[in-house]
């Protein structure tokens, strides 16, 4: 298995795991990073955007944006598509997680529930598109 | 242009260009995100029109406004909606004057009739949703 989706998978995994635990703002984090990183492989195998153009698409701030609008791109290209949901659920995980960084407040568990589930309906939505795994 | 107005522009429009869409723009500093929540699913999701328009919204906002973070998706108790920028007038209560329009309209076996404001209005919230239809 490609070490990326195996990296996704795992994210994802702990991001159940830890929102079960009651540890959710760790969870918010993997739940994104599930994401990102199965969206890296998806990029460099089926969009030819490489390991290295990617590096530098995620140096500066804000880094993640200039990843996203790469991966919205890519998403557009293809026929018979519509991209809305994971674009949304892309940044609805980021958000979370700055959330979780920086809002002193805590959010309810059901917001984290549903985090994770955004992550495991994007995993699920890009394989049964493209067939990573 | 700000990102501000520039939203704010994007969502007048949408407003006018598809009926009985309810839109909520707000700015949450400390994420540092453009939040717009839209509803009903029915066009959130359910329109051809309104999915190209919003994915040519976060292209030209993505083009425009690389360092911006900007989410669209349906209401959610995750969003800090506090910070108001924009919000559609559009509710989802529309009047109708004549009460055969809502007979024929509405299959009461479906609905609860939930409240009732005056002669000519009549609030009835749907069963499992959270419609409200005032007529």
């Amino acid at each position: 298995m490609d070490p990326y989706i195996k990296k996704s998978m795992d994210n994802l995994a702990a991001a159940d795991s830890l929102v079960s635990g009651d540890c959710y703002e760790a969870s918010a984090h993997s739940a994104y990073y599930s994401i990102y990183l199965l969206s890296k492989e998806l990029l460099n195998s089926r969009f030819c955007v490489g390991y290295e153009e990617q590096k530098r698409l995620v140096n500066g701030p804000k880094s993640h944006q200039k990843f996203i609008k790469k991966f919205t791109e890519c998403l557009n290209t293809v026929s018979n598509f519509e991209p809305n949901d994971f674009v949304q659920w892309f940044y609805q995980t980021n958000m979370l997680r700055n959330k979780a960084d920086y809002k002193p407040e805590k959010l309810r568990q059901p917001i984290y529930e549903a985090n994770v589930k955004y992550a495991l309906d994007f995993a699920k939505g890009i394989n049964d598109k493209f067939k990573l795994y | 242009m700000t990102a501000q107005d520039f939203l704010k522009k994007t969502l007048k429009k949408w407003e006018s260009l598809f009926e009985g869409i309810k839109l909520k723009y707000a700015y949450d500093a400390v994420t540092e995100y453009h939040i717009v929540e839209v509803k009903p699913e029915e066009i959130r999701r359910g329109s051809v029109d309104y999915k190209k328009a919003e994915m040519r919204l976060w292209v030209d906002f993505m083009e425009q406004y690389p360092d911006e973070c900007l989410l669209i998706c349906a209401p959610s108790d995750a969003n800090d909606m506090t910070n108001i920028l924009f919000e559609t007038k559009t509710t989802w209560s529309f009047i109708i004057s004549q009460e055969k329009v809502i007979r024929e309209m509405v299959d009461y076996t479906r609905y609860d009739f939930y409240q009732v404001h005056s002669s000519n209005i009549a609030e009835i919230q749907l069963k499992n949703n959270s419609y409200a239809l005032a007529a």
